[in-house]
């Protein structure tokens, strides 16, 4: 999966939603000029394969080698012991028993 | 301080401020547990201030930065009222940056702090959806995971609600819009779902249930979620184009549901009172400007700091957030709200899940930002 910036006409734009395997940030769209936005994500190749198909270009910011690298970094950063749920959530129902 | 933090972590740093500064700062456990039985906080900084401000950061699992960056801010802002000092938002250099590219200390006078701490109520909920952040952080196939962790329906296997989806504002949005709006609005009513499920009724998540609910409690003033990634301070509204024009059409009207198209050209525009288009202009542009401000003198810093100040409306609506229901907590559209979408797909920032060497870089930024919300709240 790699972090790309997809860029397009307006409407076809508007239905990047139907492209399965792409997770983009809805907030990132910009205006290129009149009838162009881009917008920035992640996408599977496949998904950049679809976009291609729709008369999308992509612009290549961290290909998927680095992405899957700094997850590498980040999650072995999380080594610290991770949260566990309350064992009973109806246990807790007073609304301050968390003050501290 | 470790980036990122896990949501214990969160929590902890939380009660740790609490028990430190027992005069200033208080923590309560809101009242919904989420769907795997998790506690969510929300700390009181204050001391003797009356104006309510909420910040609300981890509503999107796959957005990390946002939990530390809160926590960081409240860590700074009670030492420094504590020890009567300024606030000292430390430099940072970017050492992945050729050649390295520096950004300057930057100091909120110990008068801004004090003037801040006595005259608003700040209310920090660091990490709204933990049960979606615990399981984004349990190993790289979970990394993008976006929603919570509501648990399938009956026959389905397929989980969570998007919490940024399912407030109470036009969240019915296929009545709202015409069927060209539905399709481009960011949002889902499929279970299934990766993303934008709006969940099976307005508020029916835990998660909003706890923040809808301190909004309307608290009867706030200034509100902002902090999410990323781009960069962006983002004001009402999300659901289509802003005017302020006809009163009349706005998200409660019945007479305009099925034609609007949630565009900033059509013939619809949510209403919103010019004053309030103003002071969420100005709020946002004091905003940026603070971040600006401290980039020192390499261009390159600027660059990477331009925060943009505009509706949340660009080219895909959004019904069911949580900044647009702030807005409309009380009726005289007297609130300041704002998402923060702080962070860049660029400049080696990495998007939703940057490398903890960036961390300092984009916090600086929600804490000069917020700061200067807080300025603005103490009404002086």
């Amino acid at each position: 999966m790699q972090l790309v910036r997809i860029a397009g006409p307006t409407d076809a734009m508007r239905r990047l939603q139907e492209v399965d395997g792409l997770d983009f940030e809805r907030t990132s769209a910009n205006r290129l000029d009149d009838d162009t936005w881009q917008v920035a994500g992640y996408a599977t190749d496949e998904a950049l394969a679809e976009l291609e198909t729709r008369g999308l270009t992509t612009e290549l910011v961290v290909p998927a080698e680095k992405v899957a690298e700094d997850r590498e970094t980040l999650y072995a950063a999380i080594t610290r012991e991770q949260d566990e749920p309350e064992p009973d959530a109806s246990s807790a129902a007073d609304p301050e028993a968390g003050d501290a | 301080m470790a980036y990122p933090s896990t949501v214990r972590e969160i929590e902890d740093g939380l009660g740790a401020l609490a028990a430190a500064y027992p005069s200033l700062c208080t923590r309560t456990s809101l009242p919904n547990a989420t769907h795997e039985g998790r506690r969510v906080s929300s700390v009181r900084v204050t001391n003797g201030g009356s104006t309510p401000v909420l910040f609300v950061g981890g509503a999107h699992a796959r957005e990390w930065v946002p939990p530390d960056a809160l926590l960081t801010l409240l860590q700074r802002l009670l030492a420094a009222y504590d020890d009567e000092a300024d606030l000292v938002v430390p430099a940072f250099t970017d050492t992945a940056s050729n050649p390295d590219l520096a950004y300057p200390a930057a100091t909120i006078a110990a008068d801004d702090v004090k003037r801040i701490v006595e005259n608003v109520q700040l209310h920090v909920v660091g990490c709204s959806n933990p049960d979606g952040r615990a399981f984004s952080q349990s190993g790289p196939l979970n990394a993008m995971w976006r929603k919570n962790r509501r648990p399938p329906n009956p026959g389905s296997t397929c989980r969570g609600v998007d919490p940024n989806r399912n407030n109470d504002i036009a969240w019915d949005y296929e009545r709202y819009y015409s069927r060209a709006g539905a399709a481009a609005n960011s949002a889902s009513t499929d279970p299934c779902d990766f993303q934008v499920y709006v969940g099976p009724a307005a508020e029916s998540e835990p998660e909003v249930k706890n923040v809808a609910g301190l909004m309307r409690d608290l009867d706030i003033a200034y509100f902002v979620d902090v999410h990323s990634f781009s960069r962006k301070l983002l004001y009402p509204w999300g659901m289509d184009g802003n005017q302020t024009r006809d009163e009349l059409q706005n998200y409660k009207n019945p007479d305009w549901d099925g034609r609007r198209d949630g565009t900033t050209r059509g013939p619809y525009g949510e209403y919103i009172p010019a004053a309030a288009l103003d002071r969420h202009v100005r709020v946002g542009q004091a905003m940026r400007d603070a971040i600006l401000a401290a980039t020192g003198t390499d261009r390159r810093a600027r660059v990477r700091s331009e925060y943009a100040v505009e509706p949340s409306l660009a080219l895909y609506p959004t019904t069911g957030t949580s900044s647009d229901y702030a807005f409309t907590v009380k009726d005289d559209a007297s609130i300041t709200s704002f998402t923060l979408e702080c962070g860049s797909d660029a400049d080696g920032e990495g998007g939703f899940q940057p490398v903890p060497a960036i961390y300092p870089k984009i916090e600086r930024e929600v804490h000069l930002a917020l700061l200067a919300m807080l300025l603005e709240a103490t009404g002086d």
